[in-house]
C-alpha cells in the first residue's frame, strides 16, 4: 500500500477509522489538520481522512430515459488510485486525491436509522460508486464494520464492488448471506490496456472464488462493456474464465453495460491517458445527454454476453445498465417495466438467489 | 536610455535583422497609398546595436515603403547602444499589445517572444488577459507554441483561414502533421466549428487506426474532393465532411444510409417526412404530414395508415432493425 502520508482533520482523529489506519499504516506520516486544504493535482501517496458533514445513504442517480438499478449508495469516500482510463472519478478535479470519511460511527448510525425507518422495504446498497468499495479496505477495516451491520438487518444486502482482490479480510466475517461481492470484469485487452493498476482478471477471479467459499455471494459487472477489434474472442474468453472459476449459483446478478461517459470526460481522458483509444468509438449522444455507443454496437455487444450467460445459467439474473427498454427488448425479449421495473427484477433476484427478505436460496 | 532623435541613412540599418519583427502578416497596399498621401506620421524607432550600424526595432512595413520609395536617410526614435536588448524588446512587446488591433498571428507571436522575459505568473495574470487570449490550464504553453509556428503557418492565422479554436487544437500536432491540416483548412475556409468537427474526428481516426495523421490528410479520396476543379468551396466542406464522418462513424455512416435509402425508395408524398429516431437512438420515430384543408388531412391521415402496412415501410422498418448482430432476441 504505497501511501506515505495521512492528512487527519482534527475533528476525527480519535475516529476507530484512523486508530486502524495508524496501526495498520505505519510507515506513513500522519497530520492532523484543522481542514484539508483545497488540491488542485493528485498526489498519489496522499490519503486524506475528513469529516463528511453530507449524507452517506443516497440514492443512486438515475436518469428518465435510460433504466436506473434503484440501488442505494453508501458514500464513505471518493477517488481511486486504481486510474482506469475511463474512470468518472478523473471529473471531480477539485478533489483528487483519495478521501475517506473518518467519522464511520455517524455513518454507521444513519444506515442502522434508514433501515429501521422502512423495515418493509428490500434494500440494495453499495459503497462502490465513489470509490472502489475494497481498495482501502485491509486498511481501514470498513467491511468489519458494515458486514455484520447489514447481517443484523434482514431488509438488506450489502454490494462490495472491487477490480482488486482485497478480499482477506473477509474471510471470518459473520456476513449471514447478507453481503455479495462483485467485481468489474473486463476482456483482458481491456484490463491490460484500460485497467493497467487493478488486479488481473485471474487474480479477481480468485477473490471471487474464495469469496464463495467463505459463503459470500457474488456478482460480476461487465461495465464498461468496449467495442474493440477482437472483442469477441475477448469477452468469450472472460467468460469461460469466469464459468470456470465460480459456481453460478452463488451468483446473484451480472450487469451488462456499453461504455458511456459525460461528454466533458473526453478531454480529461485525453489529457490524463494520452494512448487510450476508448474514446474513439462510434459514439453518439444518448438521450440523457452522455455519449454512447450507437444502438447497433451495444445490441451486438449485449447479444454476445447474453447468449454466453443463458448457456451457462438460464435462470441467473443478468440485467443491462443504464439502457433504454427498446434495447432490453431486443436483447433480452423484454422490457424492465413489463416485471415491474429493473429495482424490481434485482429484489427478486435477491429474494431468489440470497434468500433475503422472504426468498428461497436457490444455492447456498 | 532616454529614445533620442537621429537622422540615419537607411543603408546603415540591418534589414536582416528581424529581432523585432512581429509580422501581421496584412495587407500592404492600403499602408503605402496612405504613405504616399500623407508621408510618415509616426517616427519609426531603431536600436543603435554598436556605434553607426542599427536594428530596426518598430516600423517594419512603412521602412518596406520608405525603401521603395528611395528614400536615403529620414529622422528616427533610437536606442542608444548600452540599453539591454531585452528591455527593448518588452517595450517593442508592451506597445503592441496596447496599441490593440492585433490579429492572432500577432498575440500569438507577441505571447511567445514575451515567455522567456516574463514570469508564468505574469504571463497568465497580465500579458494573456491583455492580448484576450485564454490562460487557463495548459492554454498558455500552447499558445507560446502556436507563435513559434513557422511563418507561412502564422501568415493562415492572420489571413484568419484558422479559426482560434482550430489554431489551439493544432498547437502541439508536429510540422508535417500540421502542415497538412493547414492545407485542408485553406483549400475549405469552412466555419470554426466545421474546422474543429473535421481535424477532431480526423484526429480520433488517427489515434484509433494507429496511423500517422498526415497521412490521413493526405489520403486521395481527400485530395480528389479538395483539388477538384468542379467544386466550389462550400461543396467541398460538404464533401470533406460526409467523408470524415464516413471515417470516424463507418457502421453509423453506413446504417444511416441504408436507412435514408430506403426511405428515398419509399417514395413518399411531398407533403410527408419519415425521420428515424436521431442518431437511430430510442424508439421515437417521427412522420410530419403537412396539409392545406381537413379534407387533405383525412386523405393524409388515410394514406399514412396504408403506408404503415406496406412493403416499403417493412424495407425501411428491417433496415432499422437489422444489426449485424449475432442471436439477438427477436420478439
Ligand atoms: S476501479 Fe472504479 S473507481 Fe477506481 S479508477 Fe477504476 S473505475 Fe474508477
Amino acid at each position: 500500500m504505497p501511501i506515505r502520508t495521512v492528512l487527519v482533520e482534527k475533528a476525527v482523529r480519535r475516529s476507530p477509522l484512523v486508530q486502524r489506519l495508524r496501526e495498520r499504516l505505519p510507515h506513513a506520516r500522519f497530520q492532523e489538520v484543522d481542514s484539508v486544504p483545497p488540491a488542485s493535482s493528485r498526489v498519489r501517496d496522499l490519503l486524506e481522512v475528513v469529516h463528511f458533514k453530507g449524507r452517506f445513504w443516497r440514492p443512486c442517480p438515475g436518469t428518465r430515459v435510460y433504466d436506473c438499478c434503484g440501488y442505494q449508495i453508501l458514500h464513505f469516500g471518493t477517488q481511486c488510485t486504481i486510474d482506469c482510463t475511463y474512470c468518472i472519478l478523473q471529473a471531480y478535479l477539485d478533489q483528487p486525491n483519495l478521501r475517506l470519511f473518518g467519522n464511520i460511527d455517524d455513518l454507521l448510525r444513519e444506515v442502522e436509522e434508514t433501515l429501521a425507518q422502512n423495515p418493509e422495504r428490500l434494500h440494495r446498497v453499495g459503497t462502490g460508486e465513489f470509490t472502489d468499495s475494497l481498495l482501502l479496505d485491509p486498511w481501514t477495516g470498513l467491511s468489519r464494520d458494515l458486514v455484520p451491520l447489514f447481517a443484523r438487518h434482514p431488509n438488506a444486502v450489502l454490494e462490495l464492488k472491487t477490480k482488486t482482490a482485497h478480499v482477506d479480510q473477509l474471510k471470518d466475517l459473520p456476513h449471514g448471506g447478507h453481503t455479495l461481492i462483485s467485481w468489474s470484469l473486463n476482456a483482458e485487452d481491456v484490463i491490460r490496456r484500460e485497467e493497467p493498476r487493478a488486479a488481473s482478471l485471474t487474480a479477481r477471479l480468485e477473490a471471487a472464488r474464495k469469496c464463495a467459499q467463505w459463503g459470500y455471494y457474488l456478482g460480476f459487472h461487465f461495465d464498461p462493456l468496449i467495442d474493440y477489434p477482437g472483442w469477441r474472442d475477448g469477452y468469450r474468453r472472460t467468460l469461460e474464465a469466469l464459468f470456470r472459476a465460480v459456481d453460478p449459483s452463488r451468483v446473484v446478478w451480472i450487469s451488462l453495460g456499453a461504455f458511456r461517459f459525460m461528454p466533458e470526460l473526453k478531454a480529461i481522458i485525453a489529457k490524463n491517458h494520452p494512448r487510450t483509444r476508448i474514446t474513439t468509438g462510434e459514439f453518439i449522444r444518448g438521450l440523457d445527454g452522455k455519449l454512447r455507443y450507437f444502438r447497433d454496437i451495444r445490441l451486438e455487444l449485449y447479444a454476445e454476453m447474453v447468449k454466453a450467460l443463458r448457456a451457462w445459467d438460464p435462470d441467473l439474473c443478468v440485467y443491462l445498465c443504464m439502457e433504454g427498454p427498446w434495447i432490453w427488448r431486443k436483447v433480452l425479449g423484454f422490457e424492465p417495466a413489463e416485471r415491474g421495473g429493473l429495482p424490481r427484477i434485482l429484489d427478486d433476484a435477491v429474494r431468489m438467489r440470497m434468500g433475503v427478505m422472504g426468498g428461497v436460496t436457490s444455492g447456498g | 536610455m532616454e529614445l533620442e532623435w537621429k537622422t540615419v541613412r537607411l543603408e546603415d540599418v540591418d534589414f536582416q535583422d528581424t529581432a523585432f519583427a512581429i509580422p501581421g502578416f496584412k495587407d500592404d497596399a492600403a499602408l503605402f497609398r496612405s504613405l504616399n498621401t500623407l508621408g510618415l506620421i509616426h517616427p519609426l524607432v531603431v536600436w543603435e546595436r554598436e556605434s553607426g550600424r542599427f536594428v530596426l526595432v518598430d516600423g517594419f512595413r512603412r521602412m518596406e515603403w520608405l525603401r521603395r520609395s528611395g528614400v536615403e536617410e529620414t529622422r528616427f526614435l533610437v536606442y542608444p547602444p548600452q540599453t539591454p536588448e531585452a528591455r527593448i524588446l518588452k517595450g517593442r512587446l508592451e506597445d503592441k499589445i496596447f496599441r490593440g488591433n492585433l490579429n492572432l498571428a500577432e498575440k500569438v507571436q507577441i505571447a511567445a517572444r514575451y515567455a522567456p522575459l516574463a514570469s508564468g505568473q505574469e504571463l497568465r495574470r497580465r500579458i494573456f488577459p491583455a492580448l484576450g487570449l485564454s490562460s487557463k490550464d495548459d492554454a498558455v504553453s500552447r499558445w507560446i507554441q502556436v507563435g513559434r509556428w513557422p511563418a507561412h503557418h502564422r501568415e493562415l492565422l492572420a489571413r484568419e483561414v484558422v479559426s482560434e479554436r482550430a489554431a489551439y487544437l493544432l498547437a502541439s500536432w508536429n510540422d508535417r502533421d500540421r502542415d497538412a491540416a493547414l492545407a485542408l483548412l485553406d483549400a475549405l475556409r469552412c466555419s470554426a466549428s466545421i474546422q474543429m468537427e473535421i481535424l477532431e474526428r480526423i484526429r480520433e481516426v488517427a489515434v484509433r487506426d494507429g496511423c500517422p495523421l498526415h497521412e490521413l490528410f493526405r489520403r486521395e479520396e481527400l485530395a480528389a474532393v479538395t483539388d477538384s476543379p468542379e467544386l466550389n468551396r462550400r461543396e467541398k466542406t460538404a464533401r470533406v465532411r460526409d467523408l470524415v464522418a464516413r471515417w470516424r462513424y463507418p457502421r453509423l455512416h453506413r446504417k444511416t444510409q441504408a436507412l435514408r435509402e430506403r426511405i428515398e425508395e419509399a417514395r413518399l408524398p411531398e407533403t410527408t417526412v419519415l425521420a428515424p429516431p436521431p442518431h437511430l437512438e430510442g424508439d421515437r420515430w417521427e412522420l410530419r404530414l403537412s396539409f392545406r384543408n381537413p379534407e387533405d388531412l383525412e386523405a393524409q391521415i388515410a394514406w399514412a395508415k396504408d403506408f404503415c402496412r406496406s412493403p416499403r415501410m417493412q424495407a425501411i422498418w428491417d433496415e432499422f432493425e437489422e444489426t449485424s448482430t449475432h442471436g439477438v432476441v427477436r420478439k
